[in-house]
């Protein structure tokens, strides 16, 4: 479609905006409603426009102009907003003349005439919209004499958000973006005329999602309350980097300031996050600044851990590795450690000539599936079915899986980047729920969106997968009232959505840790997969999970896998890795001979090591990391001051010297030779978004651990958007999300004399857990819900119920 | 050169003879300086309330061209601000070593808090002794910390070897 | 030859309602006792136009009709109602709706309260007629708030016609299924925008929606809907009954048929009077509504949104109807003349109007939040106070068309329009005003009390 803006010709795609024309021919019309992504609605009137169009005879020819011989343009009678237009054959728009200039100048006036001029204590000052838009639109100077609107300047949404009302200059995106992208309608505007604002009809925002409104809004309304006052913007060192909070693998701007990590906020990758991000992700970072972080290693002397350097200890574990034999050592690293550590650790491993080699947590099934769907294939599905708690575990995913349900295709990127105004996008859109079914033993947030719910009894997600299996193998089979209870889903139920799931053409199937933590689920859902020709999304329980299974950190033997060496090795290395929480497991640790414990606080396992050495956190880290479709993604540093803290690939490298080798993996760089032998890839140019390379290169996948969750217990280990390990240490987040909730039915609470609220201490399997009790009808009658730990993965668990600790009972604020 | 212009050069030395010199006997006697004097900085306060002016904007960190400035800020108990509004600074340190007294941070700043003063007196023996914070700075402090070291240490109140005329951005301070 | 003959023989065109063939058709039974009930308007003829259309038409050929009798929306915007039907797509099973606009919250107007309260049926007999023309499956009614009495009467009126079998399955023996459901407004001016309030009637904010999609393709719950306003349907008829060669008999080239005519102001009789169109204002104000009781010195065609006129000649000779007063700088709108006194500070009246819209503005767009709603009351109180100086009415004029077209709706503009208008024809009366601190005609000086 020939377009003209100004004096550049264009040729776009049809229902392009013209909002996009006028960007893509490299001009600009300030802008504060269009955000990408969300519908555009023509609110804010700055991108006014002069627009113009040929029409055609009756015949079907253009009008013609006399003079020139062309097709006459007929201009329409007032300027449009050119994010609400779409072009036309011969469309002409025009954003240079006088007459749009002095709208665009009235309209910044406008919006002005209501908003404090209080941008030096203003968070966003240096960043705003508003504030460039005015400087390059405005006038500079206000003919508004009166007093402007005078409204809340500090309103706390919630924990995570601070409102100030005065600045907000009812764009609208956060009221959108609410219903549009999470689906949680959780804000809207009240009031109408001057008088409007931005507020809730409860206090609290309840959706997980509530960060990304701080991103988008234009001005300094909607404010991260984690970083307010932390630093201008001019401040911030800014790290594009690749989020290692969940599987996903979201795109994150890491912004810090002197050493600390200030904020953390969404980025773009069109493949993967768009730019939306999980509160997880975006407030789960305060740990990294935690006071008690280690900063130098420390060695045990006469039965005390003392400071020590690095040297002394790298020295010191040479010494003691000499009287062991390699092969008693045991290294497990945590799975959100990056490609680069883990050829690190395997070399380190293969120095020692040691097969205990793993990554933990480590699900019972592979994560490499036949059939790995993408994330974009998610998003443009036409039959999901979801086994699990996406909003928890893989925030991202569970937005892509709304973004399917619009039925609209993710937009092609333009010159200018992702269109700012994709006008297939509409306010209060139809979803198509019927296309996606839910699937959980307790009821999750996605279910309110699900056109079929199921949920079955816990530990049921074999028979779950054996049941739809046994349809899709024949329609006309029939359930037995056994199968059906442990199914959770009549037969009819069943045969609906085996028969939607293969009828459609881009089937996905996303397999939570639920799923795939035993074996035999994993197995059933994979026949399930293969009858009905859909593809899997594996959400696996870290962040480079699918990475180390595919780089191959993994034992030689099942038995020398990670439960397997805590019991036999004499030796232990362990990355991140606290299993001294349970209480057992720390006996069998203080008798190994030498354990080395490489973390970033005083674990309860660090307590027991011989020598500690202080690591890098997530965001100290260069790497690459994989994510649960199977793409590379880049991980970067911030600039973060952790005193002599470093990475495995730093331990790799001060051990080999001090055992005199040049271990592979000694630095990122050289880490980076081995992976570009192993895959091809060169990881010091990887894109910002990510490789996603053909399935050959996916390599070949070695054993497997056993089971890793039991089939029985009486409390459920779910996933949490919010780490647990961490969550003490994550003020903002652990206030946002209640702290770590033990999720109780009501009946439960009155049997187990528990209220809502009380903070309590218990055992589940050998770990005395601290939990707020939740009471919910959310979890069915005889299961608690408690989230799960790197050591602790999802599924069931056995606790003492009868041995529940209240330690302090506070009421519960009905939310 | 001709003997009158060796009488008219003598004449002009002859006639400094006897007006009065322009040389000052600092320390002993105060030096006279110009109100537009810029010296060391000080952070104002609101005559009326007492409360600072400094909003912790960092705009003067932004603008200086020695990186001198480093402020971090933080927000005010509404029971009892630091600063009217949200926002104080809580921590304001000025490093004098690499401060160049071009008075950018005065223009910078929007609410007139930090305005460079007349004190100049400010050598001392340490690095650290060079960074100036809040305390150092805000309306009330008289003299450079060496001077306030020495005062203390003599018992005595500190003594600026300065005199200036008033300059009304020094809104509050009394040399 | 034949041409000239049909020409020669075509009778000239009721203009005027001194005409004697002219008949009062919509607001015949207003104001008669018992008229609302469904006995009474059975037994005068009540429910035959539904029953002609239902059993003899197509329902295309009900469109026809009302596409040949020329009738034009009567809402304001005057978009010709016939083609507005034709636009609906095909039904294709699902639900499509019916909307009547009876959210007659113009001030100036107020002709479909007592359709709604003396012949609700007729109201109803009009729904059913659209609704069969365009194979509605369910008609809303979204009546002002404010119209306690109207909403009464419709309710009742809706379950008397459902129990005669007028509504729900199967209407009069056809196969055509439609029913009406009663929405009460919560008092939004907005809500008389179409998009608005179809977003009022889903529940949500009365926000105004982008166009395209246009009701037609996408409305109510994303379906096809069509918005009419009560006289437009009301009209449909007696265009059903009469014929559209009735209909369009009356009225000027592009005007035809009657339109309800509303007048207030200082005037001997204030009220709706039913005229042709292609009646002059001075017919109006003079022969029906008695002449003006006050000096006047301006008059508002057609609600409080349509730029006013000065009392002239040239204009109250103007025919009303759309196309002659769009070609002079206004609009037609509901009909609503409002007559403006000469002792009335012109400034002080349009204080007035900018406060209702200021106070009426949704909040969406940026120039209407802001400029309307914030902006120029202030202006104006700034003026009528006394507080005002010459620079000010340049102000006020630029701030103005900074608005004027640049709005997301038209209410904006409905504000706008007025206040250029006043400022074209009364610019010494505001000029006046900021010079000396007090009215020219008005003894303006409350705020000294």
């Amino acid at each position: 479609m020939k377009v003209r803006v100004n004096d550049v010709e264009l040729d776009l795609a049809p229902g392009t905006s013209a909002i996009d024309a006028v960007f893509a021919a490299g001009g600009d019309v300030p802008y504060f409603c269009s955000q990408e992504y969300m519908s555009p609605i023509g609110a804010c009137r700055m991108c006014l426009a002069q627009v113009g169009a040929p029409r055609k005879e009756r015949d079907g020819s253009w009008v013609m102009d006399e003079a020139t011989g062309q097709p006459k343009i007929f201009w329409f009678p007032n300027l449009m907003a050119t994010c609400t237009t779409q072009v036309m054959e011969g469309m002409v728009i025009d954003t240079l003349s006088e007459r749009v200039k002095t709208a665009q100048n009235g309209m910044v006036e406008f919006t002005l005439i209501n908003h404090p001029l209080d941008c030096p204590v203003c968070d966003k000052g240096g960043a705003c919209e508003l504030q460039d838009r005015s400087y390059e639109f405005g006038d500079g100077l206000s003919r508004f004499q009166f007093d402007k609107r005078h409204n809340e300047k500090h309103h706390p949404l919630s924990d995570l958000i601070t409102l100030d009302r005065e600045r907000c200059i009812q764009c609208k995106r956060c009221v959108r973006y609410f219903e549009e992208v999470p689906g949680d309608e959780v804000l809207d505007f009240i009031e109408r005329t001057a008088h409007t604002y931005i507020g809730t009809a409860d206090p609290g925002l309840p959706s997980n999602f509530t960060g990304n409104i701080a991103d988008i809004c234009p001005v300094g309304a909607l404010l991260d309350a984690s970083s307010r006052f932390r630093g201008r913007n001019w401040e911030y060192d800014h790290t594009r980097t690749t989020s290692m909070d969940d599987a996903t693998g979201a795109a994150i701007i890491v912004d810090a300031r002197t050493g600390r990590i200030e904020r953390i906020k969404a980025a773009l990758n069109p493949d993967v996050n768009k730019t939306w991000i999980d509160d997880g992700t975006r407030f789960g970072h305060e740990y990294a600044d935690s006071p008690d972080r280690l900063t130098t290693p420390l060695i045990r002397r006469q039965g005390k851990l003392e400071p020590a350097t690095w040297d002394e200890a790298t020295a010191f574990i040479a010494e003691r590795l000499k009287g062991l034999s390699g092969k008693d050592v045991g290294i497990a690293i945590r799975s959100d450690s990056t490609l680069e550590e883990g050829v690190a650790a395997m070399a380190l491993a293969e120095e020692l000539g040691t097969g205990q080699l793993d990554h933990a947590p480590r699900p019972a099934a592979t994560l490499i599936g036949n059939q790995v769907a993408t994330i974009t294939d998610l998003a443009t599905a036409d039959a999901i079915l979801v086994v699990g708690d996406l909003t928890e575990e893989a925030g991202v995913l569970d937005l892509r899986v709304k973004d399917a349900l619009k039925g609209v295709t993710p937009p092609t990127l333009m010159p200018h980047g992702v269109p700012i105004a994709d006008l297939r996008l509409k306010e209060h859109m139809p979803r198509q729920r019927e296309i996606l079914t839910v699937a959980a033993p307790y009821r999750v947030d996605l279910m309110r969106h699900a056109g079929a719910t199921v949920r079955y009894p816990a530990g049921g997600e074999a028979a779950f997968f054996r049941a739809l299996g046994k349809l899709a193998a024949d329609a006309n089979a029939l359930l037995g009232e056994a199968d059906e209870a442990a199914a959770g889903m009549s037969t009819g139920q069943a045969r609906a959505l085996v028969a939607r799931l293969a009828a459609a053409k881009r089937g996905v199937i996303v397999l939570g840790g639920l799923a795939l933590n035993r074996r035999e689920s994993a197995e059933a859902a994979r026949a399930l997969v293969k009858a009905v020709g859909a593809k899997e999304l594996a959400v696996g329980p870290m962040a480079n999970s699918y990475g180390l299974e595919l780089l191959g950190v993994l034992p030689s033997h099942e038995r020398y896998g990670y439960a397997g060496m805590l019991d036999g090795a004499k030796a232990l290395v362990l990355s991140h890795l606290d299993p001294a929480q349970d209480g057992e497991v720390a006996e069998r640790l203080r008798g190994k001979d030498l354990l080395v414990v490489h973390d970033i606080f005083m674990t309860e396992t660090a307590h027991l090591a011989d020598v500690v050495l202080p690591a890098a956190s997530v965001y100290e880290r260069d790497g690459t990391v994989v994510n649960l479709e199977g793409r590379f993604l880049p991980v970067r540093a911030a600039p973060v001051d952790a005193g002599s803290s470093t990475d495995l690939t730093g331990v790799a490298r001060a051990l080999g010297e001090a055992m005199g080798k040049r271990l592979e993996g000694r630095s990122v760089r050289s880490a980076r030779r081995v992976l570009k032998k192993r895959f091809d890839i060169d990881f010091a140019e990887l894109p910002d978004h990510g490789l996603l390379p053909r399935a050959k290169s996916r390599g070949p996948v070695k054993a497997l651990a056993g089971e890793v969750a039991a089939g029985t217990g009486n409390v459920l280990v779910v996933p949490s958007m919010a780490r647990a390990e961490y969550l003490s240490r994550n003020r903002h987040l652990a206030a946002a999300v209640g702290g770590n909730r033990l999720r109780v039915n009501p009946e439960d609470a009155v049997k187990h004399n528990l209220t809502g609220g009380a903070e309590v201490r218990l055992k589940v399997g050998g770990t005395w857990r601290q939990a707020v009790v939740h009471v919910t009808d959310g979890v069915p009658r005889g299961l608690m819900t408690i989230p799960s730990l790197p050591e602790q993965p999802v599924g069931l668990a056995q606790a003492d119920l009868a041995g529940i600790v209240v330690e302090q009972v506070r009421l519960e604020v009905a939310s | 050169m001709s003997v009158i212009d060796i009488a008219k050069g003598m004449g002009l030395t002859l006639g400094y003879m006897f007006k009065r010199p322009v040389t000052v006997q600092y320390p002993r006697d105060k030096v006279q300086i110009q109100p537009r004097f810029r010296g060391r900085h000080h952070l104002l306060r609101h005559p009326d309330t007492g409360l600072e002016k400094c909003i912790g904007c960092s705009l003067c960190a932004a603008a200086c061209p020695a990186y001198a400035i480093y402020v971090e800020a933080a927000e005010n108990d509404p029971a009892n601000p630091v600063s009217p509004g949200e926002r104080y600074a809580k921590i304001y340190e000025i490093n004098m070593l690499r401060c160049i007294f071009c008075g950018f941070c005065e223009e910078a700043c929007p609410t007139g808090a930090v305005v460079l003063g007349h004190e100049f007196e400010i050598a001392d023996f340490r690095y650290q002794d060079f960074v100036y914070r809040k305390e150092d700075m805000l309306v009330g402090t008289k003299g450079s910390k060496w001077q306030r070291r020495e005062a203390e240490a003599k018992g005595k109140d500190v003594k600026l070897g300065f005199e200036a005329g008033p300059r009304p951005e020094l809104e509050g301070v009394d040399y | 030859m034949s041409d000239q003959v049909a020409t020669a023989a075509k009778p000239a065109p009721i203009l005027s309602r001194h005409d004697p063939r002219y008949e009062v058709t919509m607001y015949r039974y207003v104001g008669v006792e018992g008229a609302h009930t469904l006995d009474f308007y059975r037994s005068h003829g009540g429910y035959e136009a539904a029953r002609k259309a239902l059993t003899s038409m197509t329902p295309a050929q009900v469109i026809d009709e009302v596409k040949a009798s020329g009738l034009r929306g009567r809402g304001g915007a005057g978009f010709p109602t016939g083609v507005k039907w034709s636009f609906m797509a095909p039904p294709d099973g699902k639900p499509r709706y019916l909307v009547c606009n009876a959210d007659e919250s113009e001030p100036g107007s107020f002709k479909d309260r007592y359709i709604m309260e003396d012949d609700p049926h007729q109201l109803v007999e009009g729904m059913i007629i659209g609704a069969y023309a365009m194979q509605m499956t369910f008609g809303f009614l979204y009546v002002r708030g404010e119209y306690y009495l109207g909403t009464t009467r419709m309710e009742a009126a809706i379950a008397e016609a459902r129990a005669a079998g007028l509504l729900g399955k199967n209407i009069l023996g056809s196969d055509f299924s439609f029913d009406i459901t009663v929405h009460r407004g919560a008092g939004a001016y907005i809500c008389g925008e179409e998009t608005a309030l179809m977003n009022s009637l889903e529940g949500l904010r009365a926000n105004p929606r982008l166009k395209p999609p246009f009701p037609a393709a996408a409305g109510m719950y994303g379906r096809p809907t069509t918005i009419n306003n009560v006289t437009s349907l009301t009209s449909s008829v007696h265009i059903i009954n009469r014929g559209a060669a009735w209909f369009a008999s009356m009225g000027t080239d592009d005007s035809k048929g009657t339109k309800l005519y509303q007048i207030s102001g200082p005037v001997a009789r204030t009220g709706v009077y039913e005229m042709p169109m292609g009646a002059t204002f001075r017919e109006l104000i003079y022969d029906f509504a008695g002449g003006p009781t006050m000096e006047p010195k301006a008059f508002i065609p057609g609600g409080s949104s349509t730029p006013m006129f000065p009392w002239e000649d040239r204009f109250l000779d103007m025919p009303m109807d759309y196309g002659t007063l769009a070609k002079n700088g206004s609009m037609l709108g509901t009909g609503g003349v409002i007559v403006i006194p000469r002792d009335k500070c012109i400034v002080d009246a349009l204080y007035n109007l900018v406060r209702f819209y200021a106070h009426e503005s949704c909040g969406k767009c940026t120039p209407c939040r802001e400029g309307v709603g914030h902006w120029l009351p202030r202006m104006y109180q700034k003026l009528v106070s006394g507080l005002g100086r010459p620079e000010d009415v340049a102000l006020l004029e630029s701030v103005a068309s900074n608005i004027k077209g640049n709005a997301f709706c038209p209410l904006a503009d409905a504000c706008i329009g007025p206040v250029q208008a006043s400022l074209k024809w009364f610019r010494d009366e505001y000029e006046y005003l900021a010079a000396n601190g007090k009215s020219k005609y008005a003894k303006n000086d409350w705020w000294q009390a």
